[in-house]
């Protein structure tokens, strides 16, 4: 049996068996990419899980802030430090500590409130209005239970920025020596910026 | 799968069997004639898939030992195919088997050769077959498997098997046989085989004691294979002999000792062979390469057809297995969608109950920001006061004319807390009679406010520089002074 003949026997046979070879090479293909979908389609999927946990974790996070925020925003309510500046409130307020403390004069003035911060159009603003306050008293430590008690009961936030004291050149009453204090203080409120005056 | 078929070849006759699931079935006879020939072509055609082995038992063999020189490799095929050629010069179909090594004054190697003659009187057989040839093989390379195979131990021996009235007559030492006959008795000497059979074997033990392949005073065993009915009469004529011990088979036992099944009765020495062949056949056989060529296709086929299982089996089971791998792969891909879809379910609940005064994230943070900065800026002069006391206490020559306390933010916004400024406006009253006291006094001072914590003292006006001499007047002015004391609010 010559070449030509051998070939021709086995043709069927080879034919039959390259089918048979292509046939598992296409299915072994398929199944292959089908394989490298599934793998890319997981990896694909734990990485949006971890990017969604991680998303709620820093949102938890901001929740958690936002409501420590929340908390102290109502506590300034609460202390009168937010809304409009009280006047008429806060001298009542200084009459009575003149009249508590026994101080024998007091003056004080206080200049039109500004924006202690620039805008940024968010709604909510911090307004200052300083206090100019010319106090005589017996002694020093009157001038610090009056700041200390503004401190505690003005509803505002109170700065002392400044308080000069020195013994007093007039005499109300010649029996004690006196003190003249002078002090700067800073009366601060937040309220919306349409309520600014 | 297709069935083994062997073909049993007499002088006159060709017998056929196939040999499927153990058992050997007789499937005809043909006659060495035309129409036999015929007749079996037609046979052959009837099993185009069916592989032959053919088991030749003619009047031609011939076998002869020789040793050659211990050779490997090319040398030793030439060196053989000479012998081969010098011992049966005409074309035959002959076989080399060795013998192993021998070892003389040199070392050589034996070798059996053997022939089955001319190929002339195969072809009017092998012509008719469809299918190539498996093999061609002789009686007597089936004779050592055989006595192996029913358990009969030698060392060396005659083999004698009577099939009808053919006697074969077999030398054998060990496991090769290295003379064979074979004996066509007469009428007469069929019928009565155990004299004969004697006589023969008797005569063969003479000429190896003549060609000095046996020693005199040892008795050779002899086997003989006959059918049950001669077997009295070998035992008979067997009685007399001294140096001959016989030892003999019935085929139909030996049949059943090594589980031959078959339909044929009686059974013969050749179906003994047959049963060897069908279950172990030689390595080696006398057909020619020609003859098998036709193997090649086949074996070919048979390849390809195993490779064709094999990858349809591997890639079936590789696909499985993956598409395990897939479906374990797309159950965790959906448990993880899953659990996404629950994280989002509640990131959204999450958003939902986010409470809130109308205002947004951002200006809470910054209001609350800007109200812990303006926090930090609450202070009060008593603690600086304080300090200023203890120290003045210190010092009685020391009077305080002016406090200013001042508390002001950082220059920059990199620079650390609020800086709390306490500058201090006060006198020393000297005394005349204790020159240097009032300098003594001012620096008491300072030591005094500078061992406050975290304090920084500056003089701005100290009063040496207004006091040239102290003890010039009697009551000199107080000597002012001017000092700042800093410190950083956290």
């Amino acid at each position: 049996m010559n070449s030509r003949q051998t070939w021709l026997a086995l043709r069927p046979a080879s034919l039959a068996c390259l089918a048979v070879i292509g046939a598992a090479l296409l299915l072994t293909g398929y199944e292959q990419e089908r394989l490298s979908q599934a793998r890319h389609q997981l990896q694909a999927r734990s990485e949006t899980r971890i990017r969604v946990a991680q998303q709620i974790e820093r949102e938890m996070d901001d929740a958690r802030h936002l409501e420590a925020w929340q908390q102290t925003f109502l506590q300034l309510e609460a202390g009168g430090i937010v809304g409009p500046a009280r006047g008429q409130e806060w001298g009542d307020l200084l009459h009575n500590i003149q009249r508590d403390h026994d101080i024998p004069a007091m003056r004080y003035e206080f200049a039109p409130e500004q924006a202690l911060y620039p805008s940024d159009r968010s709604g909510y603003a911090w307004f200052v209005s300083r206090l100019q306050l010319q106090l005589t008293i017996h002694h020093e430590l009157d001038l610090l239970r009056s700041l200390e008690r503004l401190q505690t009961h003005a509803r505002a936030l109170i700065i002392v920025r400044a308080c000069k004291l020195a013994p007093s050149v007039s005499k109300i009453d010649g029996n004690f020596p006196r003190l003249d204090a002078s002090c700067t203080v800073d009366w601060i409120n937040l309220r919306r910026e349409e309520q600014s005056r | 799968m297709s069935a083994k078929r062997l073909l049993y070849l007499e002088p006159q006759q060709m017998s056929a069997y196939v040999w499927q699931g153990g058992a050997l079935q007789a499937e005809g006879c043909f006659s060495d004639t035309p129409d036999g020939h015929a007749a079996f072509a037609e046979y052959a055609a009837a099993h185009p898939t069916s592989r032959f082995s053919l088991l030749a038992d003619i009047d031609e063999e011939i076998h002869t030992t020789e040793n050659i020189p211990w050779l490997r490799g090319s040398e030793r095929r030439q060196l053989i195919a000479r012998r081969l050629a010098r011992h049966f010069p005409e074309p035959a179909l002959n076989i080399v088997t060795s013998l192993g090594a021998e070892q003389g004054q040199r070392r050589e190697e034996k070798l059996l050769f053997s022939s089955l003659g001319a190929p002339t009187g195969f072809e009017p057989w092998l012509k008719a077959l469809v299918t190539p040839l498996r093999g061609l093989y002789a009686p007597s390379q089936l004779n050592g498997g055989l006595l192996r195979r029913l358990e009969r131990k030698h060392s060396c021996c005659l083999l004698f098997t009577l099939n009808g009235n053919v006697l074969r007559e077999n030398w054998m030492i060990g496991q090769a046989t290295l003379f064979s006959r074979r004996l066509t008795l007469s009428d007469q000497e069929s019928g009565e085989p155990g004299a004969t059979i004697v006589r023969e074997a008797g005569q063969l033990r003479q000429y190896l004691l003549n060609q000095r392949q046996l020693s005199q005073d040892k008795p050779l065993q002899v086997i003989v294979i006959a059918a049950h009915q001669h077997l009295q009469s070998i035992e008979q004529a067997a009685a007399g002999s001294q140096k001959l011990v016989f030892s003999l088979i019935d085929p139909q036992l030996a049949a059943q000792g090594i589980k031959l099944r078959s339909n044929i009765a009686p059974l013969g020495p050749q179906h003994l062979y047959l049963h060897r062949l069908a279950n172990s056949p030689p390595p080696t056989q006398f057909a020619p390469t020609a003859w098998r060529d036709e193997l090649k296709p086949i074996r070919i086929r048979r390849g390809l057809t195993v490779l064709s299982l094999l990858t349809i089996v591997g890639s079936t089971l590789w696909a499985v297995q993956t598409d395990r791998e897939i479906a374990r792969l797309q159950a965790s891909a959906q448990q993880i969608a899953e659990e996404i879809a629950a994280l989002q379910q509640r990131q959204t609940l999450a958003a939902a109950k986010q409470p809130g005064p109308g205002l947004s994230g951002e200006t809470l943070k910054r209001i609350v920001l800007q109200h812990a900065e303006l926090t930090q800026q609450q202070g009060l002069p008593g603690p600086a006061w304080n300090m200023l006391s203890q120290a003045l206490t210190q010092v009685p020559a020391a009077t305080l004319d002016e406090l200013d306390w001042k508390i002001a933010p950082p220059e920059t916004s990199t620079a650390a807390g609020n800086r709390e400024t306490l500058t201090l406006r006060g006198s020393i009253q000297f005394n005349p009679q204790q020159p240097g006291a009032g300098r003594l006094a001012f620096e008491q001072l300072v030591d005094h406010l500078r061992n406050a914590p975290s304090r920084k003292v500056s003089i701005l006006q100290a009063p040496a520089s207004q006091m040239p001499n102290d003890g010039q007047l009697s009551d000199p002015p107080p000597r002012r002074f001017v000092i700042e004391i800093t410190r950083s609010l956290p």
